[in-house]
């Protein structure tokens, strides 16, 4: 078979045009690392102090060693999707605070935004219905401001209350 | 120019391919997990560390959730103001669990802080902070060399830190 010069020459052409096409299809469909977002603050944020009802075993913790103290409510009730646990960044703290709710397993059944010292959140809206007696981890998550490096964490076992 | 008969059927072959792959890669390829958005912005790595020589890096065991690390320091270090560096000794091993940042504090001031020592690290110098120097005169100082411990892989910060006592001499 006769191929003329030309014609091969838009052969190769093609050639070169659908590796190209291969690799930048491979490449932009493949896995990639994402980048660092910084979680946002959250929009129920309210300033100052909660007054919270008796029985929610509402109380300041803190421990030495850790950098920052927080308030938050031991016996943690849910209504519907809705958890109530009065989280709270203790006014003199010089971090941004978190609190993540988790099952037993560790999966993330509901989180809060970032709070400022001398802030407080009333509630956190959960993925799911949950039991009384659901045994959920309680993970506050410091943030150093600005930067958003990583200001340490606390866990704190509980379980839904009634 | 005769131009042979396989290089045309290769070539043609090739086009194929490519194309079969490409339209698999853009409407039939499942895509991979979508990756998780870390927890924490990750500390830039220390510019000043360096290789361990001759590190083992058979890894410390801990308790699920928690960490081990091994340190290796000294507890003499100089500060030269002209330089505006300090010089002085510390390891990160290999077979330390979790990433270091240091700093050097004299009365609670923090003249220097590192970025991450990742294990296998070390470092022999490092920058003082910015404008840092004119807090600090000739003489020796009496200040704590802090050392902070990251999660490897997500970046967050263990509760405890090491406070070593050091002897800081400054020099102009």
């Amino acid at each position: 078979m006769k191929t003329s010069n030309k014609s091969f020459k838009i052969l190769i052409a093609l050639a070169v045009l659908s590796v190209a096409a291969m690799v930048s299809s491979l490449c932009l469909t493949g896995g990639r690392e994402v980048e660092f977002t910084p979680p946002p603050f959250d929009a129920d944020a309210v300033a100052g102090t909660p007054s919270v009802p008796d029985g929610f075993g509402y109380g300041e913790f803190w421990q030495e060693g850790m950098t920052y103290r927080f308030s938050v409510c031991g016996n943690v009730t849910a209504d519907g999707t809705e958890a109530t646990l009065y989280f709270t960044n203790s006014e003199g703290n010089e971090v941004w605070l978190k609190l993540r709710v988790l099952d037993k397993g560790g999966k993330i059944l509901g989180e809060t935004g970032l709070i400022k010292p001398g802030e407080y959140v009333e509630k956190v809206t959960l993925s799911g219905t949950f039991e009384a007696g659901t045994e959920i981890v309680l993970k506050v998550m410091g943030y150093e401001p600005e930067t958003y490096y990583s200001a340490g964490s606390v866990s704190l076992r509980t379980k839904i209350g009634e | 120019m005769n131009i042979p008969k396989w290089l045309v059927i290769a070539l043609i072959a090739v086009i194929i391919i490519c194309l079969l792959l490409t339209v698999w890669a853009l409407f039939f390829r499942i895509p991979a997990n979508t990756p998780l958005t870390p927890d924490y912005a990750p500390v830039e790595k220390e510019e000043n560390a360096e290789n361990i020589e001759g590190d083992d890096d058979t890894k410390l065991t801990a308790s699920p959730g928690g960490g081990a690390v091994g340190i290796i320091y000294s507890d003499k270090i100089t500060i030269d103001l002209s330089d505006k560096k300090a010089s002085l000794y510390f390891a990160n091993p290999g077979k330390s669990l979790q990433d270091m940042v240091l700093q050097v504090v004299i009365q609670d001031e923090i003249l220097v802080q590192t970025g991450t020592i990742n294990p296998g690290k070390q470092v022999r110098t490092l920058n003082l902070l910015v404008g840092k120097e004119s807090l600090l005169t000739e003489g020796v100082y009496e200040g704590k060399l802090m050392a902070h411990y990251y999660n490897t892989e997500t970046g967050e910060k263990a509760m405890v830190s090491t406070a070593i006592s050091v002897t800081i001499t400054v020099r102009i």
